[in-house]
């Protein structure tokens, strides 16, 4: 088990990450998530011992690994730019570990067949890491990290060098390698498909401070605050500043009443909603809104509306793809109560009945 | 473009015609005969004689000398590459106190030339009891601010995550500096061998005020055998400058592409 406290680390001015708690289970795939600059490859890199923390706490096994150097960490890391040993051919690159660690000369030639049949390197073995294409050296990056079974596995947005359907596809192929080996895992993006499909929890992180952590139904279905909720899901979050007066309140000129809020009193509140929990109707009685575009994304379409001169995000899905009328006609919405989310206006969190 | 292009050839084939003449002069003047070389300026020979090599290398005891300028360039080169890799890292990647001090020392020491080292040096090695032998020879050459300099350059431009990606794979500084950050910078050892090594081996000075006994001569020193109280005997001299200067010829030969990889890339990064 890897437990991380208090985790801060300064650079000069900036805070880099601040008060960082958490705990990764064994062989759980945890998942920092977050904007560039949010702090979340610096606890990863505090995590390998690349950087020196200014205060805090790094466990793995019940013991303590700050005062560990790095190459003593039985922790291995994948780098968003690989960093493979560019003079040396993949499988040097993947002996590479093993010969510093010293492990016994006669199995690494065995270890190499079996780490290169699980990724499907051996076609490319005997070539030099530079030749290599961004997918097989991403491959080889792991395999070096892997192919001698860490107790920890770190990455560093492994996939965000790589185009659209390589990355899917090696997402996929890391899911897999992970339920294989089931090793410990810290993974940072800043993609939230990756960190949804990936992760088992996931830690929202935002200029340093945690913000959520959870696994990613929560995460998704009740962010803690308005960061978490506008930084995951797409399109982005609808939210309507209002007032919320026992239990009622109005959202987009009508009023909405959930029965679990009336106990909470009378304050400012940011109602938000899902682009795929607002409803499209053709009632007559529904909410109103003007269609200013429409964008077919697969199954589902997305509408950007226009209510009150305020935008309105949509997701519509296949089987009312029908009822979405041509780009600048009208639109009639209906609102489930129930699936709006309430957050305090000054603190922007998450109101709990 | 193709006439430029021709034009520029036909140039440069002409400048380099140029620099040719005097290797041409010497060849030829190494195969004439003693009377011939004085009476014709013709770039014809009447009669070659290939003897003038054999009779050359036995005059001059070029063996030996050939042995003695072989040992001190060879180990005098590959200290120099050692010692530059081991402090351009350090002054490349290691964060210690007064780094920019010791490079600024390390950087005046290039302004200096050896011709005001010789008398306190020369001091140095009679007191060691050093002159005459190989090392008073090799020792005091064997760190250079240009080597040090020209390793710090390239240190610096590779990527922290190679050592980074290293120390995660378990390898100490040691292991990392030499299987992992070495071999990017080959380029800047390959310049720093020809460098050093044609130096070295065209070295006259050193080897005048450091030795005095005829068995520590060098090639360069040797080719004086030639040069008799009344006159010089060209030919051979000649014969014998062919003979040492093709050890450097096929260092350039061997490492050009080297060698300006690495004076490009090198001198670009300030």
């Amino acid at each position: 088990m890897l437990e991380v406290k208090e985790l801060t680390k300064k650079f000069k001015q900036t805070v880099a990450c601040k008060d960082i708690n958490f705990k990764v289970d064994d062989g759980e795939f945890f998942v920092l998530l977050g904007p560039s600059g949010c702090g979340k490859t610096t606890v990863l890199r505090l995590i390998a011992g690349l950087e020196t923390l200014d205060r805090g706490n790094i466990i793995s096994n019940n013991m303590s690994l700050n005062e560990v150097d790095t190459q003593d960490r039985n922790v291995a890391m994948v780098f968003q730019n690989y960093a493979l040993y560019p003079n040396m051919t993949v499988r040097k690159n993947l002996e590479f570990p093993l010969k510093m660690r010293k492990t016994d000369k006669n199995r690494i030639p065995e270890i190499i067949e079996e780490i290169a049949g699980l990724l499907q390197m051996a076609e490319f073995l005997d070539k030099k890491a530079v030749k290599l294409s961004g997918g097989q050296q991403q491959r080889v990056a792991v395999g070096r990290a892997l192919v001698r079974k860490p107790e920890i596995f770190l990455l560093d947005e492994p996939l965000s060098n790589l185009d659209a359907k390589l990355r899917q596809h090696l997402r996929v192929e890391l899911a897999r390698i992970h339920k294989e080996l089931n090793i410990t895992t810290v993974y940072v993006t800043h993609d939230q498909a990756e960190a949804m499909t990936l992760g088992d929890r996931i830690l929202v992180l935002k200029k340093g401070e945690i913000q959520q952590v959870g696994v990613p139904e929560d995460i998704y279905e009740s962010p803690a605050n308005l960061f978490v909720a506008q930084f995951i899901g797409f399109p982005e979050i609808n939210l309507f500043e209002t007032e919320l007066r026992e239990g009622k309140f109005k959202i987009m000129g009508t009023d909405a009443k959930i029965k679990k809020y009336s106990k909470i009193g009378n304050k400012k509140v940011i109602a938000a909603i899902r682009p795929e929990d607002i409803e499209i109707i053709d009632s007559g009685n529904g909410i109103q809104a003007q269609l200013e575009i429409k964008e077919v994304s697969g199954p589902d379409t997305i509408l950007y509306l226009k209510k009150d001169d305020k935008q309105i995000r949509l997701r519509v899905s296949k089987e009312k793809r029908d009822l979405i009328p041509e780009e600048k006609e009208a639109v009639e919405l209906k609102i489930e109560p129930d699936k709006v989310m309430l957050y305090d206006y000054e603190s922007k969190k998450l109101i709990k009945p | 473009m193709k006439t430029k292009r021709l034009l520029i050839h036909i140039l440069l084939v002409i400048i380099s015609f140029l620099f040719l003449i005097p290797f041409i002069w010497i060849i030829i003047t190494s195969l004439k005969g003693r009377v011939e070389v004085l009476t014709s300026y013709s770039f014809l020979i009447k009669q070659f004689r290939f003897e003038n090599y054999v009779n050359a290398w036995e005059a001059a005891n070029f063996a030996w000398q050939f042995l003695n300028s072989m040992i001190v360039a060879v180990s005098v080169t590959i200290g120099q590459i050692l010692t530059s890799a081991l402090a351009g890292y350090a002054l490349a990647r290691i964060n210690f106190r007064g780094r920019k001090v010791v490079f600024m020392i390390v950087l005046s020491t290039l302004i200096i030339p050896f011709h005001i080292l010789i008398v306190p040096l020369f001091v140095m090695l009679s007191k060691f009891g050093w002159i005459n032998t190989y090392q008073g020879l090799i020792i005091p050459m064997v760190a250079n601010g240009f080597g040090i300099f020209l390793f710090r350059q390239f240190f610096i431009k590779v990527p922290w995550e190679l050592e980074e990606a290293a120390a995660i794979d378990g390898a100490g500084r040691w292991s990392t500096l030499w299987r992992v950050v070495f071999p990017q910078v080959r380029p800047a050892a390959g310049t720093l061998f020809v460098f050093t090594f044609v130096a070295e081996w065209n070295n006259l000075f050193k080897w005048l005020i450091f030795t005095n006994s005829t068995d520590m001569r060098n090639v360069q020193l040797g080719l004086s055998v030639f040069q008799e109280q009344f006159s010089t005997n060209y030919v051979q001299l000649m014969a014998a400058v062919i003979i040492i200067t093709i050890p450097t010829l096929l260092l350039f030969i061997v490492g050009q592409k080297k060698l300006i990889q690495g004076i490009s890339l090198g001198g670009v990064k300030g």
